[in-house]
């Protein structure tokens, strides 16, 4: 059971200019499109040329459509309507079209429904024309006739449609009346065909041949012979709120009542629509217009007002306000469905819980490069196998063992290493005894490496750094990178003289001693 | 009532102290190290308390002491948190050790305040199983240390103050605190400054760093550095790098115990 509404006068009150005292029409190229009252009263009509409607009346005040406007309208309205059924379908340029047959029942009836409905839409100031039919084609056909022609085809009590006369209203309807090409319209007027009784007598298969294939069909799906799917509306979740005030806000710590008040909503609405984010971002306007806006990241998907203003305070303690703020707004882009976690109602346990709260206060304060993550790297070279990330972003696998090696140096003696980033070798080479951590059995690492190897003060037999170094181990050669610039260091550990142990190298191009890592 | 239920109502008093009677009221993950849980009162690290460790400076074993329960918190619910550490935690070490490494979240803080604060909402978040905190300097830190200490029983964590040895000269609130010393041969002196409730000034020597035992060190002799001294074919150039592993096999064959410990003197 299809209800389609169609809205007459769409051009013109999508630009609000139904209600205007003079003659207004709306004019595409220079074919009227829509005229309002006054302008019908003085002779203008839709179809006629801008010359003959100038001619009809002189004071025509005309305007160019706005196709966007119209649309942006049928969007609205669309949203508007979707609470009378999930099925609702737009057909462009003014029509929406319902299926209310499931929805009768929560509405007590198809007269409740419709003065809602009707309500709701006179509430927008916009002119309709309904049509009721058995199927969506053809209740949009009857939009054209007056509300009590296809009213009358329902039966209330049986809950059912009178289809004989149904299909007697559709062949009443004129051909010159049907949403098809004019060539076609054309085509069938010139056969002396007038009505679609008349269409519809003549064997489908010379339609067929005769006017293509789409006349046959929009017959079919008018008659309910074929199926007519409809694409689907589905309303936009999205959140965009904003707040303005009559009185500026001066302070940091003001702005939160209104924040309140705004995450206030978003929460309702994320609860509503079962959505989560991973940003607020905030918008701050000042009263010189200037706009400022803030992101405050959030890592796990927890829908809770007091987090989200927890962070948005702690985040607005750094941000630099430009002048007294008049209007601040909050979105949540890219939305996701939520996925509730289950809780046991009974069993309580003494875990640690997942939840990574501490972690977005700490950045949403700190920034984001404050908090990492410990990530272990293909990389070959030693500083590079080891890496902090703000974010995992893909689960860890398990590495292959990385080879160790050397890494490019300046030639001057002293000098710091460079981070070769073309260094990081994907392709590791396996050696026969390895473990978990990808390291030979035999070989142990410092728990501590230096963000850069440093130099070692170093002259005859003697290892200098803060202290003097020993070295206590046995030569571990690395050679690699043969192919760019061949590399050579000599790992040693190195002990202190206070019982530190570092992990020192000797770099054979460079000649010289650096340390890369502290046991600890 | 009873004399007898009178005394037993005495006896729970929580203000009561009663000898040689441990008080297991707090739960406590054993150190690893029998000889150092012997020492401890409680027989353990404490669950939601601060323990102190003092260093005279980093690589001292630090890490090593807490190995064994951070890849015991790791293999379970919880994440280990790392404030400001000094350096930049290796991670096929940790991962050598059996820490699983994707539990590791490591803080980067600026000043004390906001370490101390990043410290505190990881403790209370009560999904932190172990946060080590660093802090620089010699300050006493009173404030800061009762703070962790609060963020500790909140969220029963493990919480760990690595700070120079030098604050064993002021008090504070942890409820342990250990002194580290680092000996020769990579073992580690620990001292129990203060711990609740049992003996502190006890020592313990532990070997923290005990891969040493199979090094096997390099005489001065074959260092790759420059030494004018001695003649120009010991000086390593990159054509002469491969003689390195072939000078340390002949060494080898000439020292009679392989697994010498001792290291060359060097003058």
């Amino acid at each position: 059971m299809w209800l389609c509404v169609r809205f007459v006068l769409l051009p013109l009150e999508s630009l609000w200019l139904n209600a205007s005292a003079t003659a207004v029409a709306v004019r595409e190229q220079n074919q009227i499109v829509c005229v309002n009252q006054d302008a019908y009263q003085s002779g203008v009509r839709q179809g006629q040329s801008v010359a003959t409607a100038y001619a009809m009346n002189e004071g025509l005040h005309l305007v160019e459509r706005q196709v966007e406007q119209e649309r942006a309208t049928l969007q609205k309205m669309a949203l508007q309507l979707y609470p009378f059924s999930p099925v609702l379908s737009i057909q462009e340029p003014e029509y929406l079209l319902l299926e209310i047959g499931r929805s009768l029942t929560l509405f007590h009836g198809l007269d409740n429904l419709l003065q809602q409905l009707k309500a709701v839409i006179t509430q927008h100031k916009l002119t309709l024309s309904l049509g009721l039919a058995p199927t969506p084609k053809a209740a949009q056909l009857f939009t054209q006739l007056p509300w009590q022609a296809s009213y009358q085809l329902w039966d209330a009590r049986t809950k059912s449609f009178n289809l004989a006369a149904v299909k007697r209203l559709i062949e009443q309807q004129s051909v010159s009346q049907l949403p098809l090409p004019k060539r076609t319209l054309a085509n069938i007027k010139s056969l002396g065909i007038d009505s679609l009784a008349e269409l519809m007598q003549l064997p489908s298969a010379a339609l067929n041949k005769r006017f293509g294939r789409q006349l046959v069909d929009y017959i079919e799906q008018l008659l309910g012979l074929k199926p007519d799917p409809q694409k689907r509306y589905e309303p936009t979740v999205e959140f965009n709120q904003t707040l303005s005030f009559l009185d500026v806000i001066h302070q940091r710590e003001a702005l939160l009542f209104p924040m309140r008040r705004l995450l206030d909503d978003l929460v309702y609405f994320l609860r509503l629509y079962q959505k989560s984010g991973q940003s607020l971002v905030w918008t701050l306007q000042d009263n010189y217009h200037q706009s400022s806006q803030f992101e405050v990241h959030l890592t796990d998907a927890t829908i809770d007002l007091n987090r989200y203003l927890e962070l948005t305070r702690l985040q607005l303690e750094s941000v630099q306000l430009t002048g007294p703020i008049e209007l601040i707004g909050l979105t949540m882009p890219k939305l996701f469905e939520h996925q509730a976690q289950t809780l046991s109602l009974l069993e309580h346990t003494q875990d640690f819980t997942s939840d990574l709260h501490f972690a977005n206060k700490i950045k949403a304060r700190l920034g984001h490069n404050s908090c990492l993550w410990l990530v272990q790297n293909n990389a070959v070279i030693p500083e590079f196998s080891g890496q902090l990330k703000p974010q995992v972003s893909e689960p860890i696998k398990s590495k292959a063992p990385p080879k160790r090696q050397g890494t490019r140096v300046s030639n001057k003696p002293g000098a710091r290493y460079r981070a070769p980033d073309e260094l990081i070798d994907n392709q590791a080479q396996t050696t026969a005894l390895v473990d978990s951590s990808g390291l030979p059995h035999d070989k142990i690492r410092p728990s501590w490496l230096l963000p850069t190897p440093q130099a070692i003060g170093s002259d005859a037999q003697k290892l200098y750094w803060h202290s003097r170094l020993t070295i206590v181990s046995q030569v571990e050669r690395i050679t690699h990178y043969w192919w760019k610039k061949a590399i050579a260091r000599d790992y040693y550990i190195a002990q202190s003289q206070q019982g530190q142990h570092y992990w020192i190298f000797y770099d054979q191009h460079k000649q010289s001693w650096f340390v890369q890592g502290v046991f600890a | 009532m009873s004399k007898k239920a009178s005394i037993n109502q005495i006896l729970k008093h929580p203000t009561v102290w009663q000898g040689r009677q441990r008080l297991s009221s707090q739960p406590v993950c054993s150190t690893g190290y029998e000889a150092l849980d012997q020492q401890l009162y409680e027989g353990g690290w404490p669950q939601g308390a601060l323990s102190e460790l003092l260093l005279p400076a980093p690589g001292v074993g630090e890490l090593r002491i807490l190995t064994p329960l951070l890849k015991r918190l790791s293999q379970s619910s919880g994440y280990i948190v790392l404030v400001n550490p000094p350096f930049i935690p290796y991670p096929p070490a940790l991962r050598q050790q059996g820490i699983q490494i994707e539990k590791v979240l490591v803080v980067r803080s600026e000043t004390v305040a906001t370490t101390v604060w990043s410290a505190y909402q990881a403790l209370v978040s009560k999904s932190c199983a172990a946060v080590l905190t660093w802090l620089p300097g010699r300050a006493p830190y009173r404030s800061e240390v009762r703070k962790l200490t609060l963020g500790a029983r909140e969220g029963a964590a493990w919480a760990f103050l690595l700070r120079d040895e030098s604050a064993h000269l002021h008090a504070s609130n942890a409820q342990l605190r250990l002194r580290l010393t680092p000996l020769p041969q990579g073992a580690t002196q620990i001292a129990i400054i203060k711990q609740r409730g049992g003996w502190q000034g006890r020592q313990v020597v532990l070997p923290l760093l005990s891969e040493q035992r199979a090094w096997t060190a390099l005489p001065a002799a074959y260092w790759p550095c420059y030494q004018p001294s001695k003649p120009a074919d010991t000086m390593l150039t990159p054509a002469l790098a491969n003689a390195i592993p072939r000078a340390i096999d002949k060494w080898l064959q000439q020292v009679s115990t392989p697994t010498s410990t001792t290291p060359p003197s060097i003058h």
